[in-house]
């Protein structure tokens, strides 16, 4: 991206302070509109860009500046500053790391055609295909309220670094959300639909189009469902949970976890090094984390301008590998993985997911594709895998709304969007209840699989302050066995 | 102060109607301008580790911008933008036209107001954060670390910064409002359980930041220590201040905004503002003050250059004003009502106050909820929550126990009317904690 010039002069001037300086330039514009009721409520477009830089002294203190725009003379004076900063750290008893002076140089561009098609886009058509979105979904009941919001944005990256790194890509998504309401007063429900595409004119392909619509129907009849539904008690169950929660439970419980730069204090490391070769699940269980070429959460290249690789935190039930930067592979005992991301040029890159995914060996088919699976369909799944002899009540988490951890304590929550009972021949719909416990017991009463991968469930990851686009899945559903340490809240 | 250099060339080319001739279509008729530039430095602390370089010692600079423009056909364009999108205005203009949409009661604009002076920066605190931090700095990283070694803790994370900030609002009404304040804080949290963080608008007192960390490292020593034998039930729920603030921004706060209001997806309907229905307990009120010299939660303006004003949301238990944009004052037919900065613009009182050893004592057996997961994930409009407590202490005979998970479940709303919610003081903390009966959930082992 021609924007992206200021590299040569601030690598230069980083040679001539004497200190080693990574130097991340970054764009991001983004259009969106919101419908509500009916009605656009709002058309916005952002845009921001300008470039971070981590500069490091000989003996490996470091300090991290960033400014706004691409002003080189502005830009050069800020990295003078920073560089300063990182002589000063020093004295204030900083912990020095020399990991960049022995990484190896990456000469790499990685453009998406499709983002280059951002300058061409019709924020008319943009506004007309949420607005028929919309009104498609408001038709489908005269007694919800419903609210569409539709954003497009392209993101460009450009890192280099003084050992002669240059590496490049961008990412370009659309992504359309409609919240459902139904219900008044302490009634109220609302149940979300979304749809990802890394093409902008998703909802002109008439595959995305059915699936969003799929979607819909089913936050309409869920909300609808939802203003008279009850609590379902706490407990512990036997717990069926669609891909979108089993996307939730490897990102929260053991994604985060296998972060390594908090080994100092995760319960998945012992005295700061990773518990590579422990079993904490079954042989058939898999936890991977991988960039996913057009997903939500595509980086294939690290923010420090290293290359994104695959990452098995857990194979076949053993843990195995971690989402390691250069500076905390060593450290966390595990080999570096180029895992870092960062929100924007103003943010240091931390270790982070990308697209993660708990995957079994073998996962029992599904009689139909999964957005046209009911209730009902999965209820007779259960029954015919023959779970009901075992458990003849099993409770079925729908929808993924959130969740967060304590990677220290190893504590999850999070909350689905409804409780179904599945008992044979009958399906009653609860409320939403949060889904909490031990990372390491969920990961351990994972027993089964039904239907093929699933991994567009999308999200928002925040991290120390930084907020970047989260993404993943499971198989269609996931059976957890009953345990202690894992339990459904409620009343 | 004069509008940054940045701003300039744009106002220059928006001063042009007029005379533009065949570029005007490309000028709007009416705009504001809410912009920002700010500096700001941050050290951090990551598993006891000063300034690593996952949490370097930071400098940075920027400029922001909210924008919204009316054009000569009614139809209105929003955004925000940085430095780089309005580096050429003709282009930034160009696209946001192209970015025109309609909507009527989005196209405010406001004049020239009467703004109350509040001084509300540090010229201290400006100077740390162009600078990164200095002798401040390094006198609250000692304070963060100095409870370590006489607890026995074996690990501490967190940050300090230091922000300058310029911001103001523009408008071809003739607004012309601008405002410097500053920000200094620090958050450390210890052995990944809870832990302090404070702000200020002038330099922090390490004298003080010593005083709260050491109480906040008294609770993080009993989350150390599980209490046996300690059954759920119904019982005293006692939310630490920090929770209790989580509770009332997403549940209430989140329902009285304009927006959700008007569009069916809040809990109220506009008719209960100003009305006779009694929502809450009838004691219960709250305010925003967003007045007080040097207080973190004060502010001038809005950023719709609306000028912040002391009010009430809640009184007497009433919904009298909710936070309403411009955009929703004139589709509901009301004044513009400014929301809080933050918690701290807040003050919420009534119930029963008491103080924390009272609290302890009067709730006999409960528990005191230093930090819950999930609440993000509730849906507010029917103020229903179910969520996971892991850092949370019994409360036994009248006196503070060890550690126990928890879980919670109940109505917050239901909490807030029940004539018998407590009030309850916690040193150095405005907002209060809330003291009532929820219905508790405890894991077998703490």
């Amino acid at each position: 991206m021609t924007l992206f010039t200021l590299a040569p002069a601030l690598l230069d001037e980083a040679r001539r302070l004497g200190v080693y300086a990574i130097v991340r330039q970054h764009r991001k514009r983004a259009l969106g509109v919101s419908v509500q009721n009916g009605k656009v409520e709002s058309v916005g477009a952002s845009e921001l860009g300008g470039a971070g830089f981590q500069v490091f002294t000989a003996s490996g203190h470091t300090a991290f500046g960033y400014t706004d725009g691409f002003d080189e003379s502005e830009a050069t004076a800020a990295l003078r500053r920073t560089a300063e900063s990182a002589a000063r750290a020093e004295g204030m008893l900083s912990v020095p790391d020399r990991a960049i002076f022995s990484a190896a140089p990456l000469v790499l561009d990685l453009p998406d055609p499709r983002a280059e098609r951002f300058d061409a886009l019709s924020l008319e058509r943009l506004t007309a295909g949420a607005k028929s979105a919309h009104e498609e979904t408001r038709a489908l009941s005269s007694e919800t309220r419903v609210s569409t919001n539709a954003t497009v944005n392209r993101e460009d990256w450009r890192v280099d670094r003084s050992d002669g790194t240059t590496a490049s890509w961008s990412v370009p998504r659309f992504v359309l959300h409609h919240a459902v309401t139904a219900g008044e007063g302490g009634s109220v429900a609302t149940v979300r639909a979304h749809l990802f595409s890394a093409d902008y004119e998703a909802l002109g392909d008439p595959v995305a189009a059915r699936l969003l619509s799929e979607r819909a129907r089913g936050a309409v009849r869920k909300a609808l469902g939802l203003r008279t539904a009850g609590r379902y008690p706490a407990g512990v169950y036997p717990l069926l949970i669609d891909y979108a929660l089993a996307k939730g439970l490897a990102h929260e419980a053991f994604g985060h976890a296998a972060e390594a730069d908090s080994f100092r204090s995760s319960v998945l490391a012992s005295g700061g090094r990773f518990r590579s070769g422990e079993r904490v699940g079954r042989e058939s269980v898999g936890v991977i984390d991988e960039p996913v070429a057009g997903d939500h959460a595509y980086q294939p290249i690290g923010a420090n301008g290293f290359r994104r690789e695959r990452v098995e935190i857990v194979r076949a039930g053993v843990l195995h590998e971690a989402l390691a930067d250069i500076f905390s592979a060593g450290p966390g005992g595990v080999p570096a993985k180029g895992a870092e991301r960062a929100e924007s040029y103003r943010a240091t890159p931390l270790p982070r997911m990308s697209n993660i995914r708990i995957e079994l060996a073998e996962a029992a088919p599904l009689p139909r594709p999964f957005e046209e699976m009911a209730p009902e369909d999965v209820r007779d799944l259960v029954g015919a895998s023959g779970l009901f002899e075992r458990f003849p009540k099993i409770v079925f988490l729908s929808g993924y709304t959130g969740g967060q951890v304590n990677p220290v304590l190893g504590d999850f929550v999070f909350n689905c969007q409804a409780l179904y009972e599945l008992t044979p021949g009958a399906m009653t719909l609860y409320r939403p209840a949060i889904f909490r416990g031990s990372l390491l017991a969920a990961l351990g009463s994972i027993e089964r699989a039904f239907g093929p991968l699933q991994l567009d469930a999308i999200g928002t990851c925040g991290k120390w302050g930084q907020s970047v686009p989260s993404s993943g899945g499971s198989h269609g559903y996931v059976f957890l066995e009953p345990n202690e340490s894992i339990g459904v809240g409620g009343r | 102060m004069s509008v940054p250099a940045i701003l300039e060339p744009l106002l220059d080319r928006l001063a042009r109607r007029g005379t533009a001739g065949k570029t005007a279509r490309s000028l709007p008729v009416d705009w504001r301008l809410s912009w920002t530039s700010y500096e700001s430095s941050s050290i951090g602390v990551r598993d006891g580790q000063r300034a690593s370089v996952h949490a370097p010692l930071t400098l940075g600079s920027g400029f922001a911008l909210d924008y919204l423009f009316a054009w000569e056909d009614g139809r209105i364009t929003t955004g925000a933008a940085e430095r780089i999108a309005i580096a050429d205005p003709d282009r930034f203009l160009e696209l946001a036209h192209q970015a025109a949409y309609e909507d009527p009661d989005g196209a405010n604009f406001a004049g020239p107001g009467r703004f109350a002076e509040i001084p509300l920066a540090s010229e201290d605190v400006a100077s740390d954060a162009r600078s990164g931090g200095g002798a401040g700095f390094a006198a609250l990283l000692a304070a963060g670390e100095a409870p370590m070694a006489p607890r026995g803790f074996k690990t501490w994370s967190g940050s300090i910064s230091a922000g300058a900030t310029l911001r103001g609002v523009l408008s071809s009404r003739g607004l012309d409002v601008r405002n410097a304040s500053t920000h200094a804080g620090y958050s450390f949290w210890y052995e990944g359980l809870t832990g302090d963080a404070h702000g200020s608008r002038a330099p922090l007192a390490t004298a003080e930041a010593s005083e709260r960390l050491d109480r906040a490292c008294d609770l993080v020593q009993r989350l150390g220590a599980p209490e046996r034998g300690f059954e759920g039930g119904t019982m005293a729920v006692l939310l630490h201040p920090k929770v209790a603030e989580s509770f009332l921004s997403a549940y209430l706060l989140a329902n009285i905004h304009g927006d959700r209001i008007h569009h069916g997806q809040s809990a109220f309907r506009i008719e209960q503002f100003g009305s006779a229905d009694r929502v809450f307990a009838a004691s219960l009120s709250l305010r925003l003050e967003p007045s007080v010299p040097m207080d973190t939660g004060s502010y001038r303006f809005t950023t719709e250059g609306v000028p912040a004003r002391a009010l009430s949301y809640v009184e007497d238990g009433r919904l009298v004003e909710p936070i309403l944009d411009l955009k929703y004052a004139r589709r509901l037919g009301r004044a513009p009502v400014p929301g809080p900065l933050s918690s701290d613009s807040l003050r919420l009182t009534g119930g029963r106050p008491m103080d924390e050893a009272e609290a302890i004592a009067r709730a006999g057996r409960g528990v005191l909820v230093l930090s819950v997961l999930g609440l993000h994930t509730q849906d507010s409009t029917r103020g229903d929550f179910s969520i996971s407590a892991p850092q949370t202490l019994a409360i036994r005979g009248g006196s503070l126990g060890g550690a126990v998970k928890a879980v919670l479940t109940g109505n917050f709303f239901d909490a807030l009317r029940d004539p018998k919610l407590g009030l309850v003081a916690f040193p150095g903390f405005r907002m209060p904690g809330l003291l009532f009966t929820g219905s508790v959930g405890v894991d077998a082992e703490g």
